[in-house]
């Protein structure tokens, strides 16, 4: 059975009902646990549900020794920036002892971490920086765009035995979804297709993905046949869906609220031009975010950002039907 | 060298636009440790006041002076947020300048 709940209460009840079902799952992080009445807390006590001191490093440190010993624990963050200040436990510990140790130590940890807060919130607490981490070995990169796939993608993270960072989208968190009842796991890799269409492939990541739908509508209504994809997860990137379908349609437009240069967007365009030129009838055209810091002023934001609009004028480029300028 | 810092607004309050609710309407020592002993504590030990008292106290100021400064500095931020609240909204491609100096 499935009902509707919001994003952010869907990955809350993936957590808890993996927290009931294997007891070396721990919560902890800066704001959780803070009285006792937390309901984590109260559910499965301080053994296992802990509030932290404001230090990313500690946190993040001690859920990687936590994973040594055999635990797995999810690591509150809040603000994706937040990992900033502790690059070295999750670029250069975490996700390379698997490796260096030929195999033999495990480090299954989730940094839960929430990002692309672009209502005002300014510089600091509104990037899009899963591209900095979907390039490290080792590391998985959770995008979810649904409340459904949060919950999916948030169980299979916690039962994945590698270090994930699971991005949560700040303007998702409470929109409303069904989602299943119960256990259900979205593996990682697998990307979605939200729309099937035949002239042109959008691929689409987390906040990004109902507005190529809406996109999408918006060009039916002049007869393009618009796909739209969803990755779901950045890393391990599901290439041969994306692949496939430009194969079948022959047009890429991918669209990601990161800087350009920075974002998964251009990856994605990279892999399709290095594996899939031969399908291309036309130039791949990236619908991104300009490189530069997420501003204040509202207009100024906008400017910046992706929208539905931008997405109509890419599809109308790749398919040689812009408007002509009066 | 540790320097103990009270934070006497609660958290995130301080940027919340008009209109937005406030994220703790009472500060967490209230709301969620119940410590409102501490909270006052600290209130009375802010700095700003203590030090204004201090220099009023040894003659360095007299009292009037140390309101008219007090006065001075509220009228410059409220006509801060005045002129920020009156100016026109930028232009969108302002968005891509002071990238680089």
């Amino acid at each position: 059975m499935a009902r509707e709940l919001p994003y952010i209460a869907a990955i809350g009840e993936a957590i808890s009902e993996e927290m009931a079902r294997d007891d070396k799952v721990l919560y902890f992080g800066q704001n959780i646990a803070t009285t006792e009445n937390d309901p984590f807390l109260q559910a499965f006590g301080a053994d296992r549900v802990r509030v932290t001191p404001i230090s990313e490093t500690a946190e993040i440190g001690m859920a990687v020794g936590a994973a040594f010993a055999g635990y797995r624990p999810v690591v509150e963050l809040y603000m994706a920036e937040f990992m900033l200040v502790a690059m070295d436990q999750v670029v250069n510990e975490a996700p390379r002892f698997h490796y260096m140790t030929g195999g033999q130590v495990k480090v299954p940890i989730v940094l839960k971490a929430g990002y692309g807060f672009t209502a005002g919130w300014s510089g600091q607490h509104t990037g899009s920086i899963y591209g900095m981490f979907m390039g490290v070995p080792g590391l998985k990169v959770a995008v979810p765009a649904t409340a459904a796939d949060a919950k999916g993608l948030m169980t299979a993270s916690i039962r994945d035995d590698n270090p994930v960072v699971f991005f949560h989208h700040y303007l998702l968190t409470l929109e409303h979804g069904e989602v299943p009842e119960g256990e259900y796991v979205v593996p990682l890799g697998e990307a979605a297709v939200r729309r099937e269409g035949t002239d042109v492939t959008i691929v689409a990541i987390g906040w990004l993905v109902d507005k190529a739908l809406a996109a999408a509508e918006q060009l039916a209504e002049d007869g393009v046949s618009a796909e739209v994809i969803d990755p779901r997860t950045l890393a391990p990137l599901d290439t041969a869906t994306i692949l496939s379908s430009v194969d079948k349609t022959g047009r890429l437009v991918v669209v990601d609220q990161s800087t350009r240069h920075g974002s998964a967007a251009a990856v994605i365009a990279a892999e399709v031009a290095s594996e899939g030129f031969g399908s291309l009838k036309a130039p791949i055209a990236l619908v991104t975010a300009l490189d530069a810091t997420i501003p204040y002023s509202q207009p100024m934001e906008e400017y910046l950002l992706p929208d539905e609009g931008k997405i109509v004028a890419a599809v109308q480029q790749v398919l040689g039907t812009s408007p002509v300028p009066a | 060298m540790e320097s103990l810092v009270y934070r006497l607004s609660a958290h995130g309050n301080i940027i919340a636009p008009p209109g937005v609710p406030l994220h703790f309407p009472e500060h967490e020592a209230i709301e969620v440790f119940g410590a409102p002993e501490e909270y006052e504590a600290a209130k009375r030990g802010d700095p700003v006041p203590r030090f204004r008292a201090k220099l009023v106290t040894d003659g360095t100021l007299s009292a009037e002076e140390a309101d008219e400064l007090a006065a001075a500095a509220r009228e410059e931020m409220q006509a801060a947020v005045e002129f920020g609240i009156d100016s026109p909204f930028p232009a969108g491609d302002e968005a891509t300048r002071y990238v680089y100096a």
